[in-house]
């Protein structure tokens, strides 16, 4: 897997390499939102006492994971070979929350949080939720392909790499009892919680472009499941899979 | 005078009911079974050092495991003599082991942490050990085992004294129905408290 990474880096690097030589057909900027659903599994680094997603006996056990990701970048897109293919650099800020709810929320519904164990004492906290939010910052890069063309629509697919670095994460539990409330940062050393300060993925996107009228265009993207992410980017959820959308206005030039 | 003795009243059981209602509800929630199966023992619960309330072995190849809305186990002390009994199921139908200690005698379930990191030899002479089947209840003729009780811990949830979580294994040799048997690949991860403890 490493290995193909490194491979369609080098090759998204050469091929920019290349294009730069080559004739500019066209400019665009490119203001883009996007939206990534993630398939999750609980952290084993969080000690909660209950089984995720199950019932026993009757009783709800239930506890919701949740984890998705949004961003919002600018993307300048250079165009050659009459505009079959195209590079984009670009900046973004990517929003990635993962969260721990317990089913019977609304319902004053909690679990068990073990705080801290020393042999013959052990500390549980009854938790309703526990939510995670970490901002990155970053440069994708996207080399994209179009090869149909019509008046008002044209169709491409994409191979996109970014990069980005942490600019802030927070981690809140929300404890059943507000006298818990102290606990929270001897919770987060004692767990020694932390995310990745990089975040980075490779993955491949199709997509279409449409023509808004006077040198206006809007285009939409589907992701692809990434070939490749970096791991340990949420302390709450192992994130396992990851498709979504974007959207884009492009304004050329 | 009169009306103010009825208020006083009332607003003692309205109060006791209260205390009494918190003190269910915590209890309850650490009373559910969580099951986990361990894939390499089929059919047994992992083994937890959380309070899961739920017990395993098998008994040759067949599974003897706590079930349903049995209590999984109770601590019975009366009056020199420590009763651990394991309630389950075993061939589907309810079972019963009781380990029976002579001579430890804790009053209260927090003393139960004296257990921690100890093992006790089954063939010892102050242990016997039964097993209660189908309204029949059997003295084991123990040829060699153990139950090792490897943590004990006293929880307190949100700060407050909750429960004592006795987790270990247990395995022994013995006759049923005059055939040797094997009891292997035992676990417990039990919580004792008020409602399954006794010393009288």
């Amino acid at each position: 897997m490493k290995s193909l990474k490194n491979f369609v880096l080098l090759l998204i690097m050469l091929s920019s390499t290349y294009l730069s030589a080559q004739k500019l057909d066209n400019f665009i900027v490119s203001i883009n939102y996007g939206t990534k659903g993630l398939t999750a599994e609980l952290s084993e680094v969080w000690p909660i006492r209950q089984d995720v997603g199950s019932y026993y006996d009757g009783f709800n056990s239930n506890v919701n994971l949740g984890s998705w990701l949004n961003y919002a970048g600018v993307s300048p897109e250079f165009s050659f070979f009459n505009k079959k293919l195209s590079i984009s650099p670009g900046l973004r800020f990517t929003n990635l929350n993962a969260e721990i709810v317990k089913s019977d929320y609304y319902k004053e519904g909690y679990y068990f949080l073990r705080v801290n164990s020393d042999g013959i004492t052990t500390n549980y906290a009854r938790v309703k939720a526990i939510r995670e939010e970490t901002n990155y910052l970053g440069v994708p890069l996207e080399v994209k392909f179009t090869p149909f063309y019509f008046s008002y629509i044209s169709f491409h697919v994409k191979l996109s790499a970014e990069l980005a670095y942490k600019i802030y994460s927070s981690t809140d539990i929300e404890f059943k009892h507000a006298d818990m409330e102290n606990y929270q940062n001897e919770v987060l050393n004692d767990l020694s919680i932390g995310v990745n300060n990089v975040y980075s993925s490779v993955y491949a996107s199709m997509g279409a472009r449409f023509s808004l009228g006077d040198k206006m265009f809007c285009s939409l993207d589907v992701f692809l499941p990434a070939f490749y992410m970096t791991k340990n980017n949420s302390s709450l959820v192992n994130i396992n899979n990851i498709s979504g959308a974007q959207f884009s206005l492009d304004i050329p030039f | 005078m009169k009306n103010i003795i009825k208020i006083s009243c009332l607003s003692i059981v309205f109060i006791s009911c209260l205390l009494i209602t918190s003190c269910s509800s915590s209890d309850f929630e650490l009373s559910k079974s969580v099951f986990i199966e361990d894939y390499d023992f089929p059919g047994l619960p992992v083994y937890s050092e959380w309070g899961y309330n739920t017990f395993g072995m098998y008994i040759d190849r067949r599974s003897f495991i706590s079930y349903g809305d049995v209590y999984p186990a109770k601590i019975i002390v009366n009056p020199d003599t420590f009763n651990l009994t394991f309630n389950g199921l075993y061939n589907n139908i309810p079972a019963s082991l009781r380990i029976s200690i002579k001579g430890y005698v804790p009053t209260d379930y927090p003393e139960l942490v004296e257990l921690n990191d100890s093992t006790l030899d089954l063939k010892a002479s102050n242990c016997i050990v039964t097993l209660k089947q189908g309204g029949y209840t059997t003295k084991l003729n123990i040829i060699q085992g153990n139950i090792k009780f490897k943590r004990v811990q006293n929880l307190y949830v949100d700060k407050e004294f909750a429960k004592t979580i006795l987790s270990g294994t247990i395995e022994f040799k013995t006759f049923l129905n005059n055939e040797p048997v094997a009891i292997t690949n035992g676990r417990f991860d039990l919580g004792i408290g008020y409602e399954n403890f006794y010393y009288y």
